[in-house]
Formats: structure tokens, C-alpha cells, sequence
């Protein structure tokens, strides 16, 4: 595997692909998202329970790549618990940071989300990393209206 | 193997882009392009006529009475006999110069359609098109409050005359379906789908976008009303489409834009337009683009479209034996005749994860639905990686794919 390959299927995203967290229905959601994305027909579900402003659960169902999976997977562990201000926070952080030019500094606060950051050499792929965040965050907008 | 009929590889040479570094693997091993139903290379012939086309003769077709002029006239006028002659049509007023097949079968469906088209009437389609040769009649029967009905494929994705005699009528008064599909390869019987359509009076009009840069294709043999194709699938330039109409049936059809190039004479209140082709192009049309196609169809002559596609058909053949030998990998389509297409999924592994990886080992493919959703539906398939060939292509690149295939099913797995 070639450096840009390495970079962009990190082993991190890897076994979030192969064993991703959170993954199908959430039982009792209060608020859910499904988005797709035209160019593959991939479709991502971001599901939430929203308990007083903190999201207490988020889980993601459907059908995408591995970068998709992985970003998913990802999203459940980082936002549970967190309040919806932050939440919005970190959504917008990263969705600049995934669409920023690939020499630009990595912003502070994303954690092991870094693992995503080969797709911003691979422009025709990003969308796949940020399909599961626009969905989170379109969640985020309508709950804080 | 059977022996090639040809020597392919020094055709290799004729087009400069394959001998050009893959541009995402970083290292020096040039670009395997196994993407052709996108769009093909170029060779140098068709570049050089380009080139010559925009210094030597670079002015308005049927306008000027300078030498340039005349000259860009000539050759124009030139390419459209020598596209009546490659699909052999009966005369070459009856080729019309568009944008591309999409904007031909939209010509189509707005001229021919409000024609022939009335509230109540059927236009018959079916899963296997590409969405250009699909949205058009879906939204021309949406417009004139006529029924769009779609002729189903089997679960291969495999389309009978049978599921096409199945849905006709008396109320059918279109009929729009692929010479070739642009998923899975497979060659229609389009013969036998006209002369049943012309049982029921059905204007047949055939998307060949697939079909003119790898076999012999006859218009009269296939017994067709209208066929469409572009010449960047063929080795010619990008931007320009050819709509063959019969010329009856073509003389019939109202203007579908205006503007200069397609009026006889102006006045405040109406205007009398050109007869056929001019009638369809109004604007100026892509003058050099044109002229450079005719040195696409010279050198597909020159080799000869029967030679090709009996290259093709042994590159065909091996590149689907040796891709089933790839663990975990399942071709998608059915067997039988078909132009170099080739799609498959590999278990585990997402398609675009799977073209990725291969773009980063510099071969070239396409993933997805390749606009052609009612296909992937009907088959109860998520997207497929595809492969299109060409006769530039070689074993030796097939064999390269496969290794990387069996490594990229074991990374992701």
C-alpha cells in the first residue's frame, strides 16, 4: 500500500469499518437524519436520544464505504454526552478541517477524529467522511431552532 | 487464448495519454486506463486534426467567404458523410451534430415528443438505460400526461425482445433503448426490438453511445428511426454528439432551439427555418471538435471496427476468467454477447473503496451506479465496480488489475 493509500485507510478507520460502534436503529430516538449522497448512493441515518440539550445516545444505520463507516463509527463515540453547543462546535471544526487544503494545520479538540484527514487529498472522497457529520449537524440546527 | 488479430500493442503508441504517469500513485508507472466507457483516449491523430482544425481553418462554418472559412465548411460537411457512412445510413443530411447523446435524446424527446407524443399515450423504456437515455422520457411523459412504462430485465440485469413484446401497444408511440449497457456490457438484439416496435407502429430510437467504438454498427441492418452517440466515446473529442434520424421522419420535426444557422429568412413576427440537419443546429457548433472527429472515424476505419471487436471480444473473454479467479469477487450482468464491460462487486469491500485503492496503484475505473439506478434496483445490487476496455488494453494490465484486487479484498476484509 502506497503513502496516500496508507494516509487515507488508517488503521484506525480500518477497524472502524470492519467493526463499526453504534451501528443500526436507535430504539428510542428522539430526532434522526438520513442523508445520501448522489454521486455512489451511499445513505447514512444519524439517530439521536437529545436529553436537555446533551445528545445521551447516537447510533447510524445504512449503507456506505469504508471512510463513510468509519467517520459513522467515529461520530458515535464523540458525541455522546456532549452538549449540543459542542456538538455543533466540533461538527463545523472538522467539516473545515476535512475541506481545508491537505498542508493546513490540524485544528485542536478533534481527537482520534485526525484519523479522517487523508480525505482531504482525495477530494472525490470526501463527501463519504463528511456525509455522517452534515446529518449530525442538520439534527444539531433543527433541535436548537 | 486465441492469437489477436493484430498486433495491438504498437497501437498502444498512437495515444500519448497511456504513456503518461498514473497522476495519484507517485511512482513512474504509467496510468492503466480501464475506464473507456467514461471516455476513451485520444490518439495522437485525432490531437494533430484538433490542433490543425483551430490554427489553419479556425472560423465559422457556413458563414464566410474566406478561405478559411470555406475550408472549415468542407471538412465539417466532410465528417458528416463520414459519419452516415460509418453507421451506413442512406445519406448524410439526415446526421445531425449535438452536444453529446444526452443532448440528442433530449432533442428528441422535446421535438419528436411533442409530435407524436398525446395525453394518455405510452413511452416504453427500460431498466437497462443510462439515466440520459431515461429522465428524458421520463419527463416528457410527465409533461404531455402520457405513461412512461419500463420493459424489466431478468435478475441479471439481462433484457429480452420477450420483455419488450410484453409491454408494446398500440399505445406505445416511442420505444428508447440501449444498443450496449454501459453497466454490465450486454449487447441488445436491437434488430429483432425494432421489427417488433414497427409491428405496433412504435418510433424506435437507440442510445449507441456504448456501441460505435467497438463494433460495425448499420443503421439500416438494425432497422432503428433514430440513433444517437458522442464522440468522446469513440476517440474523438469531448462536447460533440450525433443524432442519425430517419430522414423521412427527421423533415417532420419542429426546431428544437433557435438562433442563427437555423433560419432561412427573419422577419419581426415568424421566421422560415433550414431544412434537415441545419434546422437541428442552431448556434455554432463545435466547428474544429467536429472536423477532428473525422480523423477518430478514419482510424477506426483504418483498423477496421470488425478487427476491433473481435480483439475486444478476446480481451473480453479473458479479463471475466481471470477476474472470477479473484477471491470473494462476483461479476455482475449475464453472459452472452456483449461490448468490453465489465462489473463486478467484491464481498466486504465497498466499490469506491475498492477504485481508490486501485487509483492508487495508478489503474483507472469507475464505481458506482454509472447513472443507470433502475438497473441496480432491478438486480438488488448497491453499486458496482467497473471495468471498460478497449483495444489498447492488454492481458498484462488485466493481470495487474487482479493481483491488486487480491490484495485490496485482504486489506479491507
Amino acid at each position: 500500500m502506497n503513502e496516500a493509500l496508507a494516509k487515507l485507510y488508517q488503521e484506525v478507520i480500518l477497524t472502524h469499518h470492519r467493526k463499526p460502534h453504534h451501528f443500526g436503529p436507535l430504539p428510542d430516538a428522539t430526532q434522526q437524519v438520513r442523508l445520501v449522497n448522489p454521486l455512489c448512493g451511499d445513505e447514512v441515518t444519524i439517530a439521536v436520544r437529545i436529553d436537555q440539550d446533551t445528545i445521551a445516545a447516537c447510533h447510524f444505520d445504512g449503507y456506505g464505504c469504508a471512510l463513510c463507516r468509519a467517520s459513522a463509527s467515529l461520530l458515535t463515540l464523540s458525541v455522546r454526552g456532549q452538549s449540543l453547543e459542542a456538538v455543533r462546535a466540533l461538527g463545523h471544526t472538522l467539516l473545515t478541517f476535512l475541506q481545508a487544503d491537505p498542508a493546513s494545520q490540524t485544528p485542536e479538540g478533534i481527537g482520534d477524529l485526525i484519523a479522517l484527514c487523508g480525505v482531504r487529498e482525495h477530494p472525490s472522497r470526501r463527501r463519504c467522511a463528511t456525509l455522517p457529520w452534515e446529518a449530525l449537524l442538520t439534527i444539531v440546527d433543527d433541535a436548537t431552532e | 487464448m486465441i492469437a489477436a488479430p493484430l498486433d495491438f500493442y504498437a497501437r498502444r503508441a498512437d495515444f500519448p495519454a497511456l504513456s503518461h504517469h498514473a497522476a495519484h500513485s507517485g511512482d513512474r508507472r504509467p496510468l492503466i486506463y480501464l475506464d473507456h466507457a467514461a471516455t476513451s483516449q485520444k490518439p495522437q491523430v485525432v490531437l494533430d486534426r484538433l490542433m490543425s482544425a483551430y490554427i489553419e481553418r479556425c472560423a465559422n462554418v457556413h458563414r464566410g467567404v474566406y478561405a478559411q472559412s470555406e475550408a472549415a465548411t468542407r471538412d465539417f460537411e466532410g465528417v458528416r458523410r463520414q459519419i452516415a457512412a460509418l453507421i451506413d445510413a442512406p445519406d448524410s443530411q439526415s446526421v445531425v451534430f449535438t452536444k453529446g447523446t444526452t443532448e440528442s435524446m433530449n432533442l428528441l424527446a422535446y421535438s419528436l415528443g411533442q409530435c407524436v407524443v398525446q395525453p394518455g399515450d405510452e413511452v416504453l423504456v427500460t431498466q437497462l438505460e443510462h439515466h440520459s437515455n431515461f429522465l428524458p422520457w421520463q419527463e416528457l411523459a410527465r409533461s404531455r400526461g402520457a405513461k412512461l412504462v419500463v420493459a424489466q430485465v431478468d435478475e441479471h440485469g439481462r433484457l429480452s425482445p420477450h420483455a419488450i413484446a410484453q409491454k408494446l401497444s398500440t399505445k406505445t408511440k416511442l420505444l428508447a433503448c440501449t444498443h450496449a449497457s454501459n453497466v454490465t456490457g450486454e449487447l441488445i438484439d436491437v434488430r429483432s426490438i425494432c421489427q417488433l416496435a414497427k409491428q405496433h407502429g412504435t418510433i424506435t430510437i437507440i442510445d449507441g453511445a456504448q456501441a460505435t467504438a467497438h463494433l460495425p454498427v448499420s443503421v439500416r441492418e438494425l432497422g432503428c428511426d433514430f440513433y444517437c452517440f458522442s464522440a468522446h466515446k469513440m476517440l474523438g473529442p469531448f462536447g460533440v454528439g450525433i443524432l442519425w434520424g430517419r430522414a423521412a421522419l427527421l423533415r417532420t420535426l419542429p426546431a428544437w432551439q433557435t438562433g442563427g444557422g437555423m433560419v432561412l429568412s427573419v422577419r419581426e413576427t415568424e421566421s422560415d427555418h433550414q431544412s434537415i440537419p441545419h434546422r437541428f443546429e442552431a448556434g455554432t457548433p463545435a466547428v474544429a471538435e467536429v472536423i477532428a472527429l473525422g480523423a477518430a472515424v478514419e482510424y477506426l476505419q483504418g483498423i477496421g471496427l470488425s478487427v476491433i471487436a473481435a480483439q475486444e471480444e478476446i480481451l473480453r473473454t479473458e479479463t471475466r476468467a481471470r477476474l472470477r479467479q479473484v477471491p470473494g469477487l462476483r461479476l455482475i450482468g449475464p453472459e452472452g454477447p456483449g461490448v468490453p464491460v465489465i462489473s463486478f462487486v467484491l464481498d466486504g469491500v465497498h466499490p469506491h473503496d475498492v477504485a481508490t485503492a486501485l487509483a492508487a496503484e495508478g489503474i483507472a475505473v469507475r464505481a458506482g451506479l454509472h447513472c443507470a439506478e433502475p438497473l441496480f434496483a432491478a438486480m438488488g445490487v448497491r453499486g458496482s465496480v467497473r471495468v471498460s476496455l478497449s483495444f489498447v488494453n492488454t492481458i498484462e494490465e488485466i493481470e495487474t488489475l487482479c493481483s491488486a484486487l487480491v490484495r485490496i479484498g485482504a486489506l479491507f476484509r
